[in-house]
């Protein structure tokens, strides 16, 4: 499984074939790079068919908008911005659809879209709990905790994905961490 | 009923915490490229497929002129093959005629 956009495709020879359109390299970067985006959009997502779709609606947007990368950060990064905000974009179109939905009964607390495949199954009630919180937090703090957290990213690479300070990143994650503590604990306190 | 200690609902906080960074990376989809390529398809817009190097349009451009030219260079300077046969034509018409007129096939009877 790979989790990391190889050296070779951040080449400036790389970036230039994408930028011309050729197939063959825009094959080896969805390749090299499907395990990596899946894993965010899963994390963000908690539901594995959304996740799905939301990266292959990221390596659209990619296809489409490669010729205006300007190469100010690595591709790795750029793929990232993509695919956090197709998630973003997922999570708004979902909260309008249930606004819609408000008749048919459908209730987010009764029935969470939990359904993330990388955690044991001891842990998947706490889980549970915990993504239902994460959830709930700025979407700022949501990306930079799950940047840091889940992807093992530093605080550099958090701040350049988010196009931020790594100051404002620490101070996202420090925030994100106090605000779940605070639910989290008047949740245990109500069992 | 147990009322728990403020040490335990920390305990639980983090242990609940701890769950973000121990969640294991899965695989995606191995046809993510194929799905992606025929949605692209569906949008209007065409997979790039490998071009020839330019200069091999050329050279074949060249190439075909080439061929052409030979051909027409040909045909112009060497006796063309209807007059040949029109001259054979003719020949056989009047060999026939005499043969005709031998043996008196133009009379109408």
């Amino acid at each position: 499984m790979q989790t990391e956009v190889p050296e070779k495709t951040e080449s400036k020879e790389f970036i230039a074939e994408l930028k011309s359109n050729s197939a063959d390299t825009f094959k080896i970067l969805v390749e090299t790079s499907r395990d990596m985006v899946y894993n965010v959009c899963l994390n963000y997502l908690q539901n594995k068919e959304e996740a799905e779709d939301t990266m292959q609606e990221t390596y659209l947007t990619l296809h489409k908008t490669i010729k205006d990368f300007k190469e100010e950060s690595s591709l790795k990064t750029y793929i990232y911005r993509i695919a956090i905000n197709k998630c973003l974009d997922t999570l708004r179109k979902k909260k309008s659809k249930r606004r819609f939905a408000i008749f048919s009964a459908y209730d987010e607390e009764q029935h969470p879209d939990f359904n993330h495949p990388g955690i044991i199954r001891e842990n998947k009630e706490r889980a549970e709990i915990l993504y239902r919180f994460l959830n709930k937090l700025p979407s700022s703090q949501k990306t930079a905790l799950l940047l840091f957290e889940t992807e093992s990213m530093t605080y550099k690479e958090t701040a350049e994905i988010m196009e931020t300070t790594t100051g404002a990143v620490e101070s996202l994650i420090f925030r994100a961490k106090k605000n779940l503590r605070k639910m989290l604990t008047k949740y245990y306190k109500n069992q | 009923m147990e009322k728990k200690s403020p040490g335990k609902y920390s305990e639980e906080v983090e242990k609940t915490l701890s769950i973000l960074s121990g969640i294991q990376k899965q695989e995606s989809n191995p046809f993510t490229y194929e799905k992606v390529m025929m949605k692209l398809g569906r949008n209007g817009i065409q997979p790039a497929v490998k071009k020839y190097p330019a200069i091999l349009k050329y050279s074949l451009l060249v190439l075909i002129l080439i061929i052409n030219l030979i051909t027409v260079i040909k045909f112009t300077t060497e006796e063309s093959p209807s007059n040949q046969t029109s001259g054979r034509e003719t020949e056989k018409v009047k060999t026939l005629e005499s043969i005709a007129t031998e043996y008196n096939l133009f009379i109408n009877y």
